[in-house]
């Protein structure tokens, strides 16, 4: 997928024809809701994706989480990303609570930590989701000092666009406020109320602008509703669209140009969609909405916001997504399975949450490739980074062409004895291991298990280059090489 | 010879024995041998003044501006002067001059190898050179810290002038004019400037060889072009025609690894590079294998790291095709598939499908259609970004470092590009795209440009289709509007010919 700036469909007040239907004075006391912000403080440590035995150094950050239930705490998911110590902390009680990440969830950016300790909610209270919210309504944002001082900042909600969430690749609805915080930053969770409830939890903040982002209540709920259903809360379309404005497609495709809609360019191989929509669809309606040409539907607040709205938002995976689609001419009612997000449709996944996988093997650290690993080249990484996967991560990305579900690379070679000729080798990709063709980074044990003839035979893509190791005296030199070089 | 994926390994030459044709070559005066002093090499030392107008890549129905460069050359026997391609090259209109002479003598070039960025004039009056004189070539390559004098027409001045200094390195290094090719060089430290290019850089007053580049960053690190390379040039060129550098085509990989060696049956003693691929269309193919182990090149054994050994000096193995002229054979003993034998390469000339050199004398190829504009994937047209190697589109980059890597060549041999849109009617809800690899036109898969202009041309649908690497969505323009508008579409953008196609040429053609 590509490095596009996203697109924002920002909408502003000026703009837009709607009068906000109550006037709602600012809010004077926010005294309640004082009750239900936490500060959360996180040491974490990051992967070192391209020496990835190891972790960088310790680090922390804070933000803010608010009581959700009697004992869980929601704060934004990119908050507690490779933590390894929580503490909350609540208002004038100087003492830290460990806690935990009980559920998160990174394509809605969003997570529950749970404290142990009973005593930390005494006096704190859920918070109540305000759903009902408009343009130009005042909003508060509440922030806590380490020293556990509450400060308060009023904004206003200027717009609402469909974005790209931090850490995710869906795009959902998020709520922009005007908010000057005085220098701060901001972005990991600071809660923005009116009285009669919380409104969103701040994901981003452009001090420049004095503009926040939020993850609005609606989302919020969304992920409540998937967290008790033990579900992801986004699902995966399986489709690829863009827009359709110019008239001369619809002509194309046997339409009348006054059928709005937008023109399907792909479907991801292997997913539920794949044999129900196809390529050079027109999609005009999704679940009974009404979709234009450039991709909008029409919000009653909102005005016009990018159809994914409706499917992320709106859909679980294992749900069936009710379409129109003009093909051939004719309008066409389809019912398209949703999948999970995690099925993993990007060869070279954006983000990843866990631990690199990776294994050792005669000293050939052999990796699966991930977007982490490209940014550890450093701030220049869309330059700087190998030029064959910057080409797959942006412009052919999607998984299960050829069969292909991955990329895995010999990332380098950690010199040893075992590795003598070999050891210039860096960044090439794996093709087959003993014959097994290498679609995903799980082949590879299977492949190491079947060597022939007292051998393991790598073939690398790149000049169909075959390197060899053999298999007696392996297991001392991997033992060695684990020593010399300090892997786990 | 081409960039390969092998580490190099540092060499140092000495003596390099011409074959007995070029040495006579060389040899014969054609005239009164004159001692070699200062008078000589004045008299031999001419200055080149090259009016060149660059094609435009980015917009190829147009050319850059008209420019000068100036340059030196050297007379050799048979009237005829030696100098730099790139002194020469892309010209309008070429001269030379005597020391201090405002005299123009139109000149013409006789013979250019842009591969190893030499060239060959021709005087249009021979009367210019009943007072000159000419040098002669040295046998030796030089030693390291000889001392060197380099002689031309740089900056600076109007008269000629000397720059002294010793030769530092002698390696491989990469020809910038054509780009992608490595040949030798010798390094002196004496101040080489521009102005100095084409000129003879001399030992004791014989050639041994061409000033062609420096390092813009380093200080005192000049390159002279060798007469390794000079000599083979004129080898080349005696028939009449300039063949150019032949290239195996083979990728090859140590055989250090004792595993791999065990697995392959190999004794200690039996060393040599295993094949892991063989580029069609070059010379190797269909006489060397992949899978096959190369244990000699022309007699002389093959070392475990690809180097071989002549008069006491290592060599990565294409050394003894560096030497060779197209139509002469490599001789190999290989192992294939457990059996030793031999294997007779012809060296062919080399022919690319796709413009990995820089290119010269010749426009670039391109399609202007209903305002789209098509071009393949060259690395001039690379060049039109700075830092072209890091910052121009990743899949064009991807294409084009990896197109023999990841055996892209076999599919698409031109990388048909659709660089920009002319804005116009017809085109205008495309306005905004730019470089994107064509797969597809009406349904027809695009090998090259050709392919292009035809599936076009030929289309009988009522629209035109155009389908792109990754997944943007097509490109679609009705072909009656998109037929209306091409000509004034021509007309407003100031295009005379709205497509220019032109088949492979060798490296010293032109069009």
């Amino acid at each position: 997928m590509r490095a596009a700036p996203l697109i924002v469909i920002a909408i502003f007040a000026a703009a837009v024809l709607v009068q906000p239907s109550a006037v709602r004075p600012a809010p004077a006391e926010l005294a309640g809701y004082w009750d239900s912000l936490v500060l959360l403080e996180v040491s974490y440590q990051e992967y070192l994706h391209r020496q990835p035995w190891e972790k960088s150094r310790e680090r922390s950050r804070s933000g803010y989480g608010v009581v959700i239930a009697e004992d869980m705490i929601l704060c934004v998911a990119e908050l507690v990303r490779d933590a390894t110590l929580i503490r909350a902390g609540k208002r004038a009680d100087y003492r830290s609570y460990p806690a935990e990440v009980e559920f998160v969830d990174w394509d809605i950016n969003l997570a529950l930590v749970r404290v142990g300790d009973g005593d930390f909610f005494r006096g704190l209270s859920p918070v109540r989701l305000e759903a009902d919210i408009d343009f130009e309504d005042p909003v508060v944002f509440g922030v806590m000092e380490e020293t556990r001082e509450t400060r308060s900042f009023p904004g206003r909600i200027v717009g609402a666009a469909v974005v790209r969430y931090p850490l995710s690749t869906a795009m959902l609805l998020s709520l922009n406020a005007s908010v000057n915080l005085e220098g701060r930053s901001a972005g990991l969770g600071e809660p923005a109320w009116t009285k009669d409830g919380l409104v969103g939890l701040a994901m981003s903040y452009d001090s420049s602008a004095n503009l926040a982002r939020l993850v609005p209540a609606v989302v919020i709920q969304r992920f409540l509703e998937a967290v008790a259903k033990d579900s992801p809360a986004v699902p995966l379309m399986g489709f690829m669209t863009s827009p359709a404005v110019n008239p001369v497609l619809k002509e194309y495709l046997g339409l009348s140009p006054g059928i709005e809609g937008v023109y399907v360019r792909g479907v991801i191989p292997g997913s539920a969609a794949e044999g129900v929509v196809k390529r050079g669809d027109l999609l005009s309606r999704v679940g009974g909405t009404d979709i234009d040409s450039s991709g909008n539907y029409s919000h009653p607040r909102w005005g016009r916001l990018d159809f994914l709205d409706l499917v992320y938002r709106g859909y679980f995976p294992g749900d069936e997504l009710e379409v129109e689609v003009w093909r051939d001419g004719g309008p066409l009612n389809l019912k398209v399975p949703l999948g999970t997000r995690r099925d993993a449709p990007l060869l070279i996944p954006v983000h990843t949450f866990a631990s690199p996988r990776y294994l050792v093997a005669g000293g050939l650290v052999i990796q699966e490739l991930t977007g982490d690993y490209l940014r550890g080249w450093g701030r220049e990484w869309q330059h700087a980074a190998n030029k064959k996967f910057l080409y797959h991560f942006f412009y052919d990305n999607i998984a299960g062409r050829n069969g292909r579900e991955g990329m895995v690379i010999i990332s380098r070679v950690l010199p040893a004895e075992v590795n003598i000729g070999y050891q210039d080798l860096a960044d090439v990709v794996i093709a087959e291991i003993n014959d097994l063709p290498i679609l995903s980074f799980t082949d590879v044990d299977k492949a190491l298990e079947r060597p022939a003839g007292g051998f393991h035979r790598i073939l690398l893509e790149e000049h169909n280059r075959e390197i060899v190791l053999p298999v007696e005296g392996l297991e001392e030199a991997d033992a060695r090489i684990r020593i010399e070089y300090g892997i786990d | 010879m081409l960039t390969s994926g092998v580490n190099r390994v540092k060499i140092k030459l000495a003596v390099l024995a011409l074959a007995p044709a070029v040495a006579a070559l060389l040899l014969s005066p054609a005239r009164a041998e004159v001692p070699i002093g200062l008078e000589r090499i004045r008299a031999s030392t001419v200055k080149v003044v090259n009016t060149v107008q660059r094609p435009n890549y980015d917009s190829p129905w147009r050319r850059h501006g008209v420019g000068r460069v100036v340059g030196s050359g050297v007379i050799i026997p048979g009237n005829r002067i030696l100098t730099s391609a790139h002194t020469v090259s892309d010209s309008r209109f070429l001269k030379v001059e005597k020391e201090a002479s405002d005299i123009p003598y139109p000149a013409r070039v006789a013979y250019v190898a842009h591969d190893c960025d030499l060239a060959l004039l021709e005087v249009l009056d021979e009367g210019f050179f009943d007072d000159t004189s000419y040098l002669p070539f040295s046998h030796e390559l030089p030693e390291l810290g000889d001392t060197v004098e380099a002689y031309g027409f740089p900056r600076g001045g109007r008269r000629i002038s000397v720059t002294r200094g010793i030769v530092s390195r002698i390696d491989y290094s990469r020809y910038s004019h054509p780009g992608e090719d490595f040949h030798l060089i010798v390094q002196i430290d004496a101040a080489l400037n521009p102005g100095n290019s084409g000129g003879p850089v001399l030992k004791d007053g014989r050639i041994i060889g061409i000033a062609f580049q420096a390092i813009p960053t380093a200080e005192n690190i000049g390159y002279v072009i060798p007469m390794t390379v000079v000599g083979r040039f004129l080898a080349d060129i005696a028939d009449g025609v300039y063949d150019g550098y032949p290239e195996l085509g083979l990728a090859h990989f140590n055989l250090l690894n004792p595993a791999q060696r065990a697995r392959l049956g190999l004794r200690p003693e039996r060393t040599g590079v295993i094949v892991s691929d063989v580029l069609q269309g070059f010379s190797a193919a269909g006489a060397i294998e992949p899978g096959d182990i190369l244990l000699e090149i022309d007699g002389l054994p093959i070392r475990n790291d690809g180097t071989i050994v002549i008069g006491g000096h290592a060599y990565l193995l294409e050394e003894v095709v560096e030497r060779k002229l197209v139509g002469e054979m490599v001789d190999f003993r290989i192992i294939r598939e457990g059996r030793e034998k031999t294997a007779a390469v012809k060296l062919k000339p080399l022919v690319e499908t796709m413009a990995r050199r820089n290119q010269y004398d010749r426009l670039p190829e391109y399609f202007v259609f209903a305002g789209l504009v098509f071009t393949p994937l060259s690395r001039d047209y690379l060049r039109t970004w700075d830092r072209w190697w890091d910052r121009a589109k990743k899949s064009l980059l991807y294409y084009f470092d990896y197109y023999y890597t990841d055996r892209l060549y076999l599919e698409r041999p031109q990388v048909v590009v659709m660089t920009r849109v002319l804005p116009s009617p017809v085109n205008r809800y495309y306005i905004g795209l730019t470089d994107e690899i064509v797969t597809k036109v009406n349904g027809r898969s695009i090998a090259d440009i050709s392919d292009l202009v035809e599936a076009f041309e030929n289309n009988e649908s009522d629209y035109h289709v155009i389908e792109f690497d990754g997944d943007p969505p097509p490109v679609i323009l009705p072909a009656a509007e998109a037929a209306r508008e091409h000509g004034s579409i021509l007309l407003r953008y100031g295009i005379a010919r709205d497509r220019h196609i032109a088949p492979a040429v060798r490296p010293g053609e032109t069009e």
